[in-house]
């Protein structure tokens, strides 16, 4: 095989919720590090269950999903969280602490971590500098527009500096306007280097994005821009 | 190291808060639990203890046949005394019998040869054992019988079987309630803070910085309840014994209310009670996920 090897690879990967319902039906990809994808599909299509497939949210019931040359199928739940930490995770509903304000939220996330107060006072400020928040740092989550929050759910997933961003469903709450700027944030912590996988079914933004698109349609892989 | 630590008390106290009143209901439910056991623990404790004192008042007297010649009685009384469960043996020669008698009535002895025989005075070291010993001493030959206050050690005796009866019953049900309650206030606290939850399991925090606030959930709620206990049942034990040394049948005044021995017992009791049930409330979403 040519190339380096790929970052995330998923091998003849199935999910099954029940005897009836699946979450994928064989799906195999590659993705290499640096990528930027897009996973596009209606709902049901089995994005987000993908993207819980490398967070170890959901165990697939066959195949094989290696993230860095390690079969993370294979690891005991006890390292999960130490998985976690090599991948930012942003949830569609942001995720974020209602009582608290932009700069505690981050913060949190970073004492949960087990950073001390001290670490935790110099890496927030540089943290919400990075995704443009800064300016906001006091506000409370329901003072912000939509794009705000979902920066700082962004910013939250950059506390562990991870080499690979998994977001689903960033824009589904938000308009035109502010889907536009969270995708070029996200693209922006692309071109530093991370690698970034979006599950998004929102088309118009991933056809202004011009990256790789994988298309899914019930569970399975229905298209990909890298094999055009 | 401290920082962490200050970080999952803080995170338990800030849930303990939000839930005040499952906390209230499950702190208030462990401390009537613990009161009631503890209660009755010092009730039994004291009725063992004036129990611990009555074999010397409860002397078997073990009498012999009549004109026995002695060096058979002194044998007799050695076999008694090599028992384990025997405290003390003491010889009443029927001369002293008789005089202790016609003392005690001297119309009836008077003009009467003595028809006392010679006897033991035998004491237990365990008043449970006392049944026991009298079933032994019947076996030798050569004795005519035992006789002990029966009547007094049965009271003493169902009393002591009804207070471990209802601490095993009450008590039991008490803190198998309190324990509902804590489990259900830790899976409250488990709904209340899912956030947080979510987003430390999303950041990869720990599992032990997810529980262990949780856990500390737990220890807190069982050792204020113990805490609660000790101190009302201090209170308690203060009138009943107010009571109790105005009644003269009681004979000796009743030893003071152990503070040290109930506060560390109540509260360690409760916090390791708070504990298993907090665990076994963190385990059960795990198995769900």
């Amino acid at each position: 095989m040519d190339g380096p090897a790929p970052y995330v690879r998923l091998d003849r990967v199935e999910v099954k919720y029940s005897d009836v319902v699946a979450g994928l039906r064989g799906v195999s990809l590659e993705i290499q590090k640096g990528e930027m994808v897009f996973l596009c599909g209606q709902t049901g299509s089995g994005k987000s269950t993908l993207l819980k497939c490398l967070t170890r949210e959901v165990r697939q019931t066959k195949g094989k999903v290696n993230i860095g040359g390690r079969d993370i199928s294979q690891l005991p739940s006890k390292d999960v969280p130490l998985l976690r930490r090599e991948m930012g995770i942003v949830p569609q509903d942001f995720g974020l602490l209602p009582g608290k304000t932009v700069w505690e939220n981050v913060g949190y996330a970073l004492r949960a971590v087990g950073k001390t107060r001290r670490e935790v006072r110099k890496a927030v400020p540089e943290i919400l500098d990075r995704v443009n928040i800064l300016h906001r740092a006091d506000a409370l989550p329901h003072e912000l527009s939509g794009g705000e929050q979902q920066r700082v759910a962004i910013g939250r997933a950059l506390i562990n500096n991870p080499p690979l961003l998994l977001a689903d469903e960033p824009t589904g709450n938000l308009d035109q306007v502010h889907s536009l700027e969270i995708i070029d944030l996200l693209s922006e912590l692309n071109l530093r280097g991370a690698t970034v996988l979006v599950a998004t079914h929102d088309m118009a933004i991933v056809a202004k994005a011009g990256k790789r698109v994988i298309q899914m349609e019930f569970g399975r892989i229905a298209g990909d821009t890298a094999d055009a | 190291m401290l920082d962490r630590i200050e970080f999952l008390i803080m995170e338990a106290f800030v849930s303990l808060r939000r839930n005040t009143w499952m906390t209230f209901s499950a702190v208030t439910t462990s401390a009537m639990a613990l009161f009631l056991l503890g209660g009755l623990g010092i009730a039994y404790l004291s009725i063992m203890r004036f129990a611990g004192n009555l074999p010397s008042r409860l002397e078997m007297r073990v009498m012999m046949q009549l004109d026995m010649p002695r060096d058979q009685v002194a044998a007799i009384g050695e076999k008694i005394k090599e028992m384990p469960e025997v405290a003390n043996v003491r010889f009443i020669s029927k001369e002293q019998a008789w005089k202790k008698m016609r003392e005690a009535y001297p119309d009836a002895t008077a003009g009467l040869d003595n028809v006392m025989p010679d006897a033991f005075g035998v004491t237990v070291k365990d008043i449970g054992q006392i049944e026991l010993v009298r079933s032994k001493i019947e076996q030798i030959p050569g004795q005519d019988g035992v006789e002990y206050m029966r009547e007094e050690y049965q009271v003493i005796d169902q009393a002591v079987r009804f207070i471990r009866l209802a601490g095993a019953v009450l008590g039991g049900m008490m803190l198998l309630t309190s324990g509902v309650l804590i489990y259900n206030a830790i899976r409250l606290a488990f709904v209340a803070r899912r956030r947080e939850i979510k987003i430390m399991e999303l950041v990869g925090a720990s599992r032990s910085t997810i529980w262990l606030p949780l856990l500390v959930e737990g220890v807190v709620q069982g050792s204020l309840g113990g805490v609660i206990a000790a101190s009302v049942l201090w209170a308690a034990f203060d009138m009943v014994q107010a009571m109790a040394s105005s009644l003269a049948f009681l004979g000796e005044h009743p030893a003071g209310y152990p503070v040290v021995m109930a506060f560390s017992v109540l509260v360690s009791v409760g916090a390791v009670y708070g504990l298993i049930c907090s665990a076994i409330a963190v385990r059960a979403p795990r198995k769900e996920r």
